[in-house]
């Protein structure tokens, strides 16, 4: 296929996979706001430092508050990390590599930007900030399902599949590098870390039942740690991300040069352990992670997506 | 137009329903208005759901806006319909190998049928073109002949297009979204298929590969997403299961057209293009076009690639050229018209322009290199000043201009707010030229929906109709093509 429209799909998928996040990051936020304070950091900052937008947002706004930050990161046309402008990347991609998509998919998607394109701070908290929240996770799962269901197995589909993955495999590891010290600031209390900060971060991430089903235990730091970096049945930690990474190259091109990188990555997945990134310092080994997973996707981009 | 009440393509010009529409008439008679409102909102939300949008420039890249479409279908009978489309072919036929004259023998210039410097110093015409021989000898691969009706007999050409016609995707949306909102309709009907548009589209590009290429790679070159026609591009992309691409993904090395893909560079073949000349090759034409491929003309000259429609073809649809159409066909074919052009008086003969200079108030003047309604008089719409002043430009200039009567196209019943009412009409049926001349059985209607108003363009808040060819071969003999139909 065009090297173009391969990367048209690749963004396409990754802009719909930005918005499921964002999503999933707000309704943390959204949750731990209401808990009693044991942060040095204001809540509604997190949102913002994770995206990299907090100077755009005090270059509109004086003040932090939540209705703020979450009008800014939801309906924001001027945020480039706004759940808005995610979808609406995400349908201009589509609509320029609409010929390669199945009708449902593209209507799925068409569906999701013509439903938020006007939507005002009055329209949203009259439908309720957490019911569009739960909504735009919700689309992404359509829109997976569509891509799942219906998209022929060929390059395209694949190009996709990648976006999702790489998307997802960076955005795991920002939300728990934004998270970590504040849950581990509550180590050293008598209860462990802060169960119901740890249960919303879990929760937002569809990762709750699945920790109890895993570990069968009370809440820990390292585990939780295990679950959402190195467990590779979890659908979105980022030993699961890289593996998809990994397939999905090799089903582009079983030769592909990129291969060694995502091997090398994933092999560290797999011999790391929990214990030791706890001692070393996690936050260290996510920043290290973002690294290399952005230029991963660089040398992807070069092989399959750049013009010459 | 004027006080006559315009022939009507369901009532004629009384209150009986003529043949094509008698089944159809029947069918709307028995039918409650609020259900016919009830579909016509039924196909708003699919036209918007599946994005069937053309861009109007604006925030955000531009703005997209829905084509109004009309749930009444225009009908044609099979004999209308065969006159319409011998009479297309015909035309483009002469218009093909007028163009093929014109870049090689001239002889129709030698003849002096038509004036050499009407069409030397087009600025449509290309000398880059001269001498170069094309597949099949075919210039206009896709045409549009835009055609209108003003009683029972008498149909128009009221312009040919021979560059870029757009449309064809609505032809097509329009009929599959006739066929969910009322499969009885097609099942009472014997209605020609259109279906098979973009199957015989690829097959004409196919046929005008480069000579020697057995499995030639067809790509349709687009000006982008941000274009006003991209769905359509899109579209029949998709449905040509073709690679939809841009200026910026092919490049031309070793003289030969290659586009950029995952895999590396492929060699492309036959470039079905929706970008003007101008924008094609900025070594060649506009030097600082974005959406070109440098060295695409040089390439093309040698042969190794095919562009659709060639460079050059907008000589042909100008419309000073228009006026000579009846000859051209009499040049090249040794026919008659079988389709009338509008009359047409040309400014640059002394005698039409005498005539049309006494009748300014009853006629339309147009300048021969406007499009779009720029630069364009109609004399019944028009103050006395206007029209002076008017006078004076064709007194400075009368080669620039030719007049046509004020038409009073036909109407076709329409669904507006106040119910159905009577909606002026055009007909732009899309024919194909490759190997062999083809037209599908229809095209796209576009109707005026502001009453009274003659301005069918989608611009002007111009709509759009299913066209609907009635088939009267036998019932036993149609088989296949009316599974087709059906499906």
């Amino acid at each position: 296929m065009l090297a173009r429209a391969a990367d048209t799909l690749f963004w396409m998928a990754r802009y719909v996979e930005r918005a499921e996040q964002t999503a999933r990051v707000l309704e943390v936020s959204l949750r731990s706001a209401m808990l009693p304070h044991n942060q040095t950091v204001n809540e509604w900052e997190i949102p913002l430092s994770m995206t990299g937008t907090l100077d755009d947002y005090y270059r509109c706004h004086e003040d932090l508050s939540d209705g703020r930050v979450l009008s800014f990161m939801i309906l924001e046309r001027q945020n480039i990390a706004s759940i808005r402008t995610s979808l609406y990347s995400a349908r201009e991609n589509a609509r320029a590599a609409r010929h390669l998509l199945t009708s449902e998919l593209w209507e799925s998607l068409n569906q999701s930007w013509l439903t938020i394109a006007d939507m005002t701070w009055p329209d949203l908290t009259k439908k309720g900030v957490s019911e569009h929240l739960e909504w735009v996770r919700f689309r992404s799962h359509l829109f997976r399902g569509a891509l799942q269901g219906s998209m022929l197995r060929s390059e395209g589909f694949h190009f996709a599949r990648l976006g999702i993955a790489m998307e997802r495999a960076d955005n795991t590891a920002r939300l728990l590098r934004a998270r970590w010290d504040s849950l581990a600031s509550d180590q050293n209390s008598r209860f462990g870390p802060d169960y119901y900060r740890a249960t919303v971060l879990l929760e937002a991430l569809s990762a709750f039942k699945a920790y109890r089903e895993v570990y069968s235990a009370r809440l820990e730091l390292h585990k939780i740690a295990d679950l959402l970096l190195l467990r590779p049945d979890m659908p979105r930690s980022l030993a699961y991300s890289v593996r998809e990474i990994e397939n999905t190259v090799t089903d582009l091109d079983p030769g592909s040069p990129v291969l060694r990188e995502v091997r090398a990555l994933r092999h560290r997945l797999d011999t790391v352990q929990v214990a030791d990134l706890t001692r070393v310092g996690l936050t260290w080994f996510l920043d290290d992670m973002s690294t290399q997973l952005s230029a991963l996707s660089t040398s992807l981009q070069r092989q399959f997506m750049m013009a010459q | 137009m004027g006080s006559k009440r315009a022939f009507d393509e369901m009532h004629g010009s009384g209150k009986i329903i003529r043949e094509p529409y008698s089944s159809y008439g029947e069918w709307l008679h028995s039918l409650d208005i609020s259900e016919l409102g009830r579909r016509h909102a039924a196909a708003d939300v699919i036209f918007r759901r599946m994005g069937i949008t053309f861009n109007v420039y604006g925030d955000e890249g531009g703005v997209e806006r829905l084509i109004p479409f009309d749930v009444v279908p225009r009908i044609l009978s099979a004999g209308e319909w065969r006159t319409i489309e011998r009479g297309v072919i015909q035309r483009v036929d002469a218009l093909n190998a007028f163009l093929n004259d014109v870049y090689n023998d001239q002889d129709i210039l030698k003849a002096g049928v038509v004036p050499a410097d009407m069409v030397l110093t087009n600025a449509a015409f290309r000398p880059q073109m001269l001498g170069l021989r094309v597949p099949q000898d075919v210039y206009a691969h896709v045409s549009g002949v835009d055609i209108v009706r003003v009683d029972e007999d008498t149909f128009y050409v009221l312009e040919d297009n021979a560059r870029t016609p757009s449309g064809v995707s609505y032809m097509l949306e329009n009929r599959q979204t006739m066929m969910r909102l009322f499969p009885e309709l097609f099942a009472c009907h014997a209605i020609a298929p259109v279906e098979h548009y973009p199957e015989l589209l690829l097959e004409t590009l196919r046929s005008v590969a480069p000579r020697g290429v057995d499995d030639p790679c067809v790509v349709l070159l687009t000006p982008g997403q941000y274009n006003s026609a991209f769905f359509e591009h899109a579209f029949l992309a998709q449905q040509m299961g073709i690679e939809l691409v841009e200026g910026q993904d092919l490049f031309v090395d070793g003289g030969k057209v290659f586009m950029r893909t995952t895999r590396g560079p492929r060699a492309v073949h036959v470039i079905y293009r929706r970008i003007d000349d101008d924008f094609l090759d900025p070594l060649a034409f506009h030097p600082d076009s974005m959406l070109g491929v440098p060295g695409l003309l040089a390439a093309y000259r040698l042969g190794t690639v095919s562009i659709c429609n060639a460079i050059g073809g907008g000589v042909a649809d100008d419309k000073a050229i228009y006026t000579y159409m009846p000859d051209i066909i009499r040049f090249y074919l040794g026919q008659e018209p079988i389709l009338s052009n509008v009359p047409t008086w040309n400014l640059r003969r002394p005698d039409d322009c005498a005539y049309v200079l006494e009748h300014l108030p009853d006629l339309v003047v147009k300048e021969v290199h406007g499009s779009g309604g720029y630069g364009m008089l109609v004399g019944p719409a028009s103050t006395k000043a206007e029209i002076e002043a008017f006078r004076q430009r064709i007194i400075a200039e009368p080669a620039r201009f030719i007049a046509q009567p004020t038409l009073s196209l036909s109407t076709c019943p329409t669904y507006v707010d106040q119910g159905i009412a009577p909606r002026h009409v055009d007909l732009r049926p899309f024919v194909l030229s490759g190997r062999e001349t083809r037209v599908v059985p229809g095209g796209l209607t576009r109707v005026a929906m502001r009453e009274g108003s003659l301005v069918v363009n989608s611009s002007q808040g111009g709509g759009t109709k299913d066209t609907w060819v009635l088939d009267d071969t036998p019932r036993s003999a149609q088989g296949g093509r009316h599974a087709r139909t059906r499906r």
